[in-house]
């Protein structure tokens, strides 16, 4: 009796509120002041997260009869967040995602083409635009482009006399010149986290193939995977790099620099574009200069491994009822002159042509991000352009788990490339779902 | 005598509300998505014990992440338990300030598992840090404490012992209450310091190492700041608790069928444990009014 009547009131109550709650949401959010109020969601660091502000203060300056509520946080976590709130269509109006996330949210934003010129479509190439298209739908429009270069310690190679290495020769020639508590180069895995993606660079230059074929059906066989692991091994057991063992001691902290990266006592890394800038400030308060290498060579490579991804883009999830005013939003910080010369190179070297040509004529790309850039044009493999789609949380899983047994020596290279293999396949077949 | 009752349940209204909607309605739809194939992002369908039967005949994750969590019950519960006692014994001693100990000591427990504390960890325990500096200045070898399945698992372990404040107060608390007279007829018998702790105080305290005993077991079967900030689950998973997998399969993996189903088998797990320490308490838990 006592349960019932416990179990009526629970009921009442959660109907009630349920109630209040649902007459929220049918009317339009404004502010006070009679403005339309719409939300925008990004993640970064400091300096980003202060550019985009300003970018958006000068926007609401030009448009009086609209208020924007910003919500930005680090990359850690933010993917929750996102998925929580597109799930439960509490996410704001204008939201910023990882380009590898767009399948997972395909049916929750909307079709940027609906929005057409007053989103400013016509300043992103066909190129760009491509890997975001899913069933014919635009789902986001790419701020820049990322690749990841080999990047350099020029202060600490200059001092054991070393070239700028361009092959993978040359890395490993390093460690004869190196003093023995130095690597030639980080790992390319975290203590936490593993993206796999230095990987897929050398399945590339060691197969010239992309990990699928226009059919979605998987390239590689178990043979690239141990080929790959046997590359990978030598780097470790040479001393060019760390093992995972060495790396889990290292006293990395999620979100921050290794210790020994600003020690300057692993000499090369691979890092992302978009984080160049950020990187290259820490070290130089270390006393450290930062350099860009070629994307490392590989002897009778059949591929030159670089491969590029949409970085971050800017969607509008289809719950909006703000869509003409988060449009604007969007094509005010992308295509936008003011915009672009606040944001500089915060989110990368913008793929929007009117951005790219502001910092362009106002010389706001760096020495070394024009080089990067350069680079990265030059050596491209345009057959490898759907590579970044592979990047997914559960290989990255896989990966971990995979290198760090290996690299303890709880697992050969056999069954190493095995359960590589095995998980490549099975993420095949999710994709062909 | 019927309105007061009304009255009452009014003045409960906001805790009724927040039961309901942050208690007892995840509680329920987590059970209802443990049969289902939910993904967060589309719709569910129901697909009956698949999370079950893939959980206990085809996921040897979850295996290794049982055997962790249970590990870390069996070295976190009794450890803490007996150094928060021991402690509180000395804290119960007439010393001078020891009041500022006394508090000194419940500090950690404020500070929980965050990001410095993850931070102080790394600093303490990693190949060059304060642990292996003081092993190597008394001539022994550095451990590689994050890259061993023991050592990392001592590491979180460690965390949570040295967060003995709350059970420590506890304890303190209960210490001061055993009556005097005990101790001063033992002594008149002949007890020593060390009998009478084991013959005065331990039995007079066997309700609070109850209470406390239920009360850690619980939240050592929950932890989950340690291993996700501390050491990721690594290395190999050895410390990859339930509760961080029940995490990752509904927000990394988007699998929330999967996830409520492990929660579901976790809180069997807690209740079938804390029942069999319920009933057992009979034979060991001695209460001074019998119990009434």
């Amino acid at each position: 009796m006592k349960l019932r009547r416990m179990l009526t009131i629970c009921g009442t109550v959660l109907v009630g509120v349920s109630l209040l709650s649902g007459c929220g949401k049918n009317s339009d959010v404004t502010s006070k002041d009679g403005k339309e109020e719409i939300r925008i969601s990004w993640w970064g660091g400091d300096s980003r997260n202060k550019a985009i502000q300003e970018a958006i203060t000068k926007f609401e300056e030009q448009n009086p009869n609209i208020k924007v509520k910003t919500e930005f946080g680090g990359y850690g976590g933010y993917q929750e967040k996102m998925t929580t709130q597109l799930a439960g269509g509490t996410a704001p109006d204008v939201i910023r995602l990882d380009s590898m996330w767009m399948d997972q949210y395909k049916n929750q934003l909307m079709d940027l083409k609906e929005l057409g010129e007053s989103i400013g479509i016509s300043n992103f190439s066909e190129d760009v635009l491509a890997p975001l298209e899913s069933d014919g739908k635009l789902l986001g429009l790419p701020l820049s482009t990322n690749y990841r270069p080999l990047l350099y310690n020029k202060t600490v190679t200059d001092k054991y006399g070393i070239e700028a290495p361009q092959s993978w020769d040359d890395v490993f020639a390093m460690r004869d010149k190196l003093p023995e508590d130095y690597y030639p180069m980080a790992n390319f895995f975290g203590s936490k986290y593993a993206s796999p993606i230095v990987f897929f660079s050398i399945l590339a230059q060691q197969t010239g193939l992309p990990i699928s074929d226009d059919n979605g059906n998987m390239n590689y066989k178990e043979s690239d995977f141990e080929n790959l692991l046997t590359f990978y091994r030598d780097l470790v057991e040479k001393k060019i790099m760390p093992s995972k063992k060495e790396v889990d001691n290292s006293g990395s902290i999620e979100g921050a620099p290794a210790p020994a990266l600003m020690e300057g006592k692993w000499v090369t890394f691979f890092e992302f574009i978009a984080n160049t800038n950020t990187i290259q400030n820490q070290l130089k308060e270390q006393g450290f200069d930062l350099e860009v290498a070629s994307y490392p060579s590989m002897k009778d490579e059949k591929s030159t491994g670089v491969w590029t991804k949409p970085s971050m883009v800017y969607s509008v999830p289809k719950t909006t009822k703000h869509k003409e005013s988060a449009a604007k939003l969007i094509n005010f910080l992308m295509n936008n002159e003011e915009a672009n010369k606040i944001q500089k190179l915060e989110n990368g070297i913008p793929d929007s042509i009117a951005g790219k040509a502001v910092l362009d004529k106002e010389q706001l790309i760096s020495p070394l991000t024009s080089k990067i850039l350069e680079l990265g044009e030059k050596k491209v493999d345009t057959n490898l352009s759907t590579m970044y789609k592979w990047d997914t949380a559960k290989l990255n899983d896989v990966t971990l788990d995979v290198i760090t047994k290996l690299d303890y020596g709880e697992m050969d290279k056999k069954e190493a490339a095995n359960a590589l293999y095995t998980a490549f396949k099975e993420q095949e077949q999710s994709f062909k779902k | 005598m019927k309105r007061n009752k009304y009255t009452g349940l009014f003045y409960l209204t906001p805790w009724l509300i927040g039961i309901c909607f942050f208690v007892i309605y995840p509680f329920l739809m987590s059970f209802y998505y443990s049969f289902t194939n939910y993904s967060l992002l589309d719709e569910p369908a129901f697909i009956g014990f698949d999370n079950y039967i893939r959980m206990f005949t085809n996921d040897p994750t979850f295996w290794v992440s049982l055997k962790a969590t249970i590990k870390f019950v069996i070295f976190t519960v009794p450890l803490k338990l007996i150094f928060a006692l021991f402690i509180a014994y000395i804290m119960n001693f007439k010393l001078k300030g020891i009041g500022f100990f006394r508090t000194a000591y419940y500090i950690p427990s404020i500070l929980g598992a965050n990001v410095a504390i993850a931070v102080l960890w790394q600093f303490l325990f990693k190949s060059d840090g304060l642990i292996n500096m003081a092993l190597n200045m008394v001539g022994m070898d550095s451990i590689g404490w994050f890259s061993s399945p023991n050592g990392a698992m001592f590491t979180i372990v460690l965390l949570r012992i040295w967060q003995f404040g709350s059970a420590m107060v506890i304890f303190l608390n209960a210490l001061s209450e055993i009556p005097q007279e005990l101790y001063e007829a033992s002594s008149i018998d002949g007890a020593s310091k060390f009998r009478q702790f084991f013959s005065v105080t331990l039995p007079q305290l066997t309700p609070i190492i109850f209470f406390n005993l239920i009360l850690q077991l619980v939240q050592a079967f929950q932890e989950f700041d340690g291993p996700f900030l501390v050491t990721g689950g690594g290395p190999m998973k050895s410390t990859y608790l339930l509760p961080m997998y029940i995490y990752e399969s509904a927000f990394k993996n988007f699998d929330m069928g999967y996830s409520g189903a492990l929660s579901w088998v976790l809180f069997v797990m807690i209740m079938i444990f804390t029942t069999i320490l319920f009933k057992t308490s009979s034979k060991w838990v001695f209460y001074a009014d019998g119990g009434k």
